[in-house]
């Protein structure tokens, strides 16, 4: 009977690691990781494949009043979207849009954004060939969000609230942030992060600046914070400081040149994964950490 | 639905735990050791070296010349001799990692020694032309001449050549590692008398030592907020300049005592129980090849599994929504969210 059961305790573990061990690995060059790890934004020449006629609707959750459009770009070599944010306001880019012909080549400027959202399948291998999408929303880890310029045309001015829409309290949101779980290697010029499914797009919190605004040598701008529910501005939703990014020429971006140390804001947020932290962590052996992050700041909403 | 509950609260919860978290321990260790010996014997950049030698050797600059005359070239250009490590020698300066835009460009410049400024496709036809007969000439003009005459495309198609090359220094890495791996769980295993039957048996028949090792696993789970690597940032006013931080092991080892080492009153009396023995030791060399980050995800996902089954359900009867063990399974199910 005691062998019995220890062999059902077995064959229950294998049934369990069966069923658990589902994540997406994402492997991305070093050089790559190296080149954008501090830095806000990527300019690339994105062939756009599919787009929706519309921007979505606005309330909560994915109704966020973006517009996306999933492409194809060498300078990422991955499955991608690119989203313009508060897309009613950019008639330019919108007509721009709605007149790329499928596979059309359009120079875009945003934020690149790694976030484990839109699993699929298989492991994203930077370099590989990425195939052409059939929907505008592919899976896909890598995302250019926001774009803060479509073609000719800048759409900075997006960065602002996105009106009668409810984003995900600090309170809720973050605590997944902080302990979202993933495992970082590097090897052979290669960094592999492995991650399960993210979530909670847009956060809604209040930022204390904790350290001096630093500008990155091109349109990025970074600060450290601590970061407060806007129900209780004493206790910090976070472990430690985390690092907030800001576009230059930006609503928030030109806010928080503004700013100094002790300073709050109260902001709307997206995260992605802190590449900076990510290679500083990053060793040879397979590490279980928590999923490194940092938020991009989209608007400064009314205190 | 009551089994299933009845299961995730029994005992035999605890002993899949307790054995998952002895696995995550030798599985860590097993790791450390294979990185530790291929930073020993610079297993990375040995690879890397051999597989630039079969791309680059056996061509000659010189008619009758020495065949490894290019593969110096390449090592003495300074794209190349800068990413050496200094003050070493052989493969201990050799770089772990080349970029196939440097390879490339190096390679391409190699073959056009006598142009000053920008090359064009002619010149690095005709440098490459104008070597005597060798391995990389021939890999080289097949390369080109699929560019149509564009040196970009050329560029691209020699950094694809690279590429490919690196793919099979990986996968050349990746088995020796896979080896080294095997041969580490084994010798390990063995020398920790690791016995997944005997480690079970105690864990079953032992729930001092079972709730010792499931607190151990439950206590490593609740630091998922402090995890084993992080980073701070020593300067706040720099937040481009992280520094990363390595907690100090655990005493978590201390928990094993009773379930591994060899013992004289353990010891097999008869070849039936060396044939378990063995056996026992099979299972963990498996368990221990799979890797701590996979039996890491295990054991947070156990730990779940065990406190969702110890929580209060909304009814004296059911399990409260959401809080079921099979919620854990959805993690990494393609989204059907909008981004």
């Amino acid at each position: 009977m005691l062998k019995l059961r220890s062999i059902f305790a077995l064959a229950t573990a294998l049934l369990l690691l069966t069923c658990c061990s589902w994540a997406e690995n994402l492997v991305l060059s070093a050089q790559f990781v190296n080149q954008y790890k501090d830095k806000a934004t990527i300019s690339v020449n994105l062939e756009v494949d599919v787009h929706p006629k519309t921007p979505h609707s606005i309330s909560n959750g994915g109704n966020d009043g973006d517009i996306h459009m999933s492409g194809r770009a060498d300078e990422v070599g991955l499955p991608m979207v690119a989203e313009i944010v508060n897309a009613r306001k950019e008639s330019a880019a919108l007509t721009l849009l709605k007149a790329t012909a499928q596979g059309a080549k359009v120079p875009v400027t945003g934020v690149w954004r790694i976030w484990f959202e839109h699993l699929g399948k298989e492991d994203q291998v930077q370099g590989n060939d990425v195939d052409v999408p059939d929907t505008s929303n592919p899976a896909h880890l890598f995302e250019i969000h926001p774009i803060t310029k479509f073609g000719d045309d800048s759409v900075l001015d997006g960065f602002v609230e996105i009106p009668g829409y409810t984003a995900y309290p600090a309170h809720v949101a973050f605590p997944f942030y902080e302990k979202d779980p993933a495992t970082i290697s590097t090897s052979d010029g290669s960094l592999t992060i492995t991650s399960g499914e993210g979530k909670y797009n847009y956060a809604e919190f209040v930022i204390e600046l904790a350290g001096a605004v630093q500008a990155d040598n091109d349109d990025g701008l970074f600060v450290l914070a601590n970061v407060y529910d806007t129900s209780n501005e004493e206790e910090a939703v976070t472990k430690d400081v985390r690092r907030m990014v800001f576009v230059k020429g930006t609503d928030p971006g030109s806010q928080v040149l503004t700013k100094s140390k002790g300073d709050r804001m109260h902001v709307l947020g997206i995260p992605r994964v802190n590449l900076s932290e990510v290679m500083a962590m990053a060793t040879e052996e397979s590490t279980p950490t928590n999923l490194p992050y940092e938020m991009i700041i989209v608007a400064v909403l009314p205190d | 639905m009551s089994g299933i509950s009845g299961l995730f609260n029994s005992t035999t919860l605890d002993v899949i735990l307790g054995l998952v978290f002895v696995y995550l321990l030798l599985a860590i260790m097993c790791t450390t050791i294979n990185e530790w010996l291929a930073g020993v014997l610079n297993t990375r950049s040995t690879n890397l070296s051999a597989g630039i030698k079969q791309l680059l050797d056996k061509q000659a600059q010189v008619k009758d010349g020495d065949e490894d005359a290019f593969l110096k070239m390449f090592y003495d250009h300074p794209l190349i001799s800068g990413m050496c490590r200094p003050g070493k020698t052989g493969t201990d300066a050799h770089p772990v990692y080349i970029p196939s835009r440097t390879f490339a460009t190096a390679v391409m410049d190699i073959a056009t020694p006598n142009t000053s400024g920008a090359i064009t496709y002619t010149d690095l036809e005709s440098g490459i032309k104008a070597w005597p007969d060798g391995d990389v000439r021939k890999a080289l003009l097949a390369l080109i001449q699929n560019a149509h005459g564009d040196l970009g495309q050329a560029q691209k198609n020699i950094e694809a050549w690279f590429d490919d090359s690196m793919d099979r220094v990986s996968g050349w890495y990746k088995r020796k590692t896979q080896a080294a791996t095997v041969v580490i769980a084994i010798v390990l295993t063995v020398g920790a008398n690791a016995d997944t039957i005997a480690i079970v048996r105690t864990l079953w028949k032992n729930p001092t030592q079972r709730a010792l090792l499931v607190q151990q696993a439950e206590k490593r789970h609740a630091e998922e907020s402090e995890p084993a690597v992080t980073v701070k940032y020593d300067n706040k006013d720099k937040p481009l300049q992280p520094t990363p931080i390595r907690k100090a092991s655990k005493d978590e080892l201390d928990a094993l005592g009773n379930v591994l080492g060899w013992k004289a009153n353990t010891m097999p009396s008869d070849s039936l129980g060396w044939l378990e023995r063995i056996l026992g030791w099979f299972l963990t060399m498996v368990a221990v090849s799979l890797g701590a980050p996979f039996w890491f995800d295990i054991l947070n996902k156990l730990v779940n599994v065990r406190n969702a089954g110890n929580k209060p359900a909304t009814s004296d009867t059911e399990p409260k929504p959401g809080t079921a063990p099979l919620v854990v399974n959805v993690q990494g199910a393609p989204s059907a969210k909008t981004p």
